[in-house]
């Protein structure tokens, strides 16, 4: 009786449980095989699309670089998504052979004409759309990227506009239309700034980005423009006043002019009119004697 | 694809794909790595392909293997509630 129910036992339960349990373990691994299988067909798809993109023309455009930007973005998601896909032989190659050293090259492409872009900004002309969308997909492709190309793009206006205001020292009647000309510069610094406000991205926006990798502290580009343009030319200012001569008595004898033509340059320009004060202390130097 | 319904048992049957998933030392990854790295010999698009229609195929194999599950645990469910009255016969 009891081998009969034992043998029972086996046919009804053990058999039927042990069966269930190998079906479930097979799921598993099927599961897991078509998700990394599914991973890696889009990794696969999207380089193959590249690979088409790099045929059709082999220079390269704005507009072809924000495509192909666009599909490194997506395999650098994809890539996150799935940690596994970077041990799959395949991946390696092509991650080796294809999209890394077109990633270079699109990055650069990107920067440069971000940099041209912007340095010859013009709003009658309107590339704003252009240059956003050079900044977002720049920003996509590598944030540290973004961040020193935005650097590099302000630090080359002040360093232009710098010099333009440190050349009128000897002759500080072509103050006025330096300071114009350093005020326009400061202008598009300050509307490069307003295009970065409007890009969405993650929880901010690429303005935040921008000034969240700013060390010692957050510094926005525009603040950073006339902060640097007015500690330098204040040195500079101080430097020839003091030295005196004739450099140095024509400077006081034009006091007023220089303070007018800060103060009109600046004063009703909402955008920067907050750094006016700064500006003035850089030429103070006159008030004091 | 794999044969006819009946084909699937629970050891994978005559189907040599299914039977490697039913084997111990299956792993995944490696099945992927292989699978990608020999079709990757002709071009891409082949790749492509075959991954395509393995994806297909494994899709045909869950649904029966879990087709099978159920009915396999449907099965021991039924026995258990008839389980106290089949000591006694």
């Amino acid at each position: 009786y009891l081998d009969m129910s034992y043998q029972r036992l086996q046919n009804e339960v053990l058999e039927p449980h042990s069966k269930a349990q190998k079906l479930q373990n097979v799921l598993s691994k099927v599961h897991q095989t078509s998700s990394l299988l599914r991973d890696a067909l889009v990794y696969i798809h999207l380089v193959s699309r590249m690979q088409s993109l790099l045929e059709e023309q082999t220079t390269l455009t704005t507009e072809r670089s924000l495509q192909l930007a666009s599909i490194h973005t997506q395999l650098r998601l994809n890539m996150e998504k799935n940690a596994n896909l970077t041990s799959l032989r395949l991946i390696k190659k092509l991650e080796a052979e294809v999209a890394l050293p077109n990633k270079k090259e699109v990055l650069n492409f990107i920067a440069v004409t971000l940099s041209k872009q912007c340095t010859n900004y013009d709003k009658s002309r309107d590339n704003t759309e252009t240059v956003a969308k050079l900044m977002k997909s720049l920003y996509g492709l590598s944030k540290q990227e973004y961040v020193s190309t935005i650097h590099k793009i302000v630090l080359t206006s002040i360093a232009l506009s710098a010099q333009t205001l440190a050349k009128t020292l000897n002759s500080i009647k072509t103050f006025p239309t330096a300071f114009e000309e350093v005020v326009s510069r400061g202008s598009i610094i300050y509307q490069l700034e307003e295009i970065m406000r409007k890009e969405k991205v993650e929880k901010f926006n690429l303005l935040n980005e921008f000034m969240s990798q700013m060390r010692p502290k957050p510094l926005s580009p525009t603040k950073l423009f006339w902060s640097r343009i007015a500690s330098n030319f204040k040195k500079e200012f101080d430097l020839s006043y003091t030295r005196g001569g004739p450099v140095g008595k024509s400077l006081s004898r034009h006091e007023t002019m220089i303070a007018d033509t800060i103060k009109q340059a600046m004063s009703n320009n909402a955008a920067i009119n907050s750094y006016l004060d700064m500006m003035l202390a850089s030429v103070s130097i006159l008030q004091n004697d | 694809m794999a044969g006819g319904d009946s084909v699937l048992m629970s050891d994978g049957g005559e189907d040599k794909i299914l039977n490697i998933f039913f084997d111990e030392s299956f792993v995944p990854q490696a099945f992927v790595d292989i699978l990608l790295f020999n079709a990757a010999r002709q071009d891409i698009n082949q790749v492509q392909s075959v991954t395509s229609s393995m994806l297909g195929r494994l899709d045909y194999y869950t649904k029966h293997l879990t087709k099978e599950l159920e009915s396999t645990i449907r099965k021991l469910e039924s026995l258990s509630e008839t389980l106290p009255g089949t000591w006694d016969e």
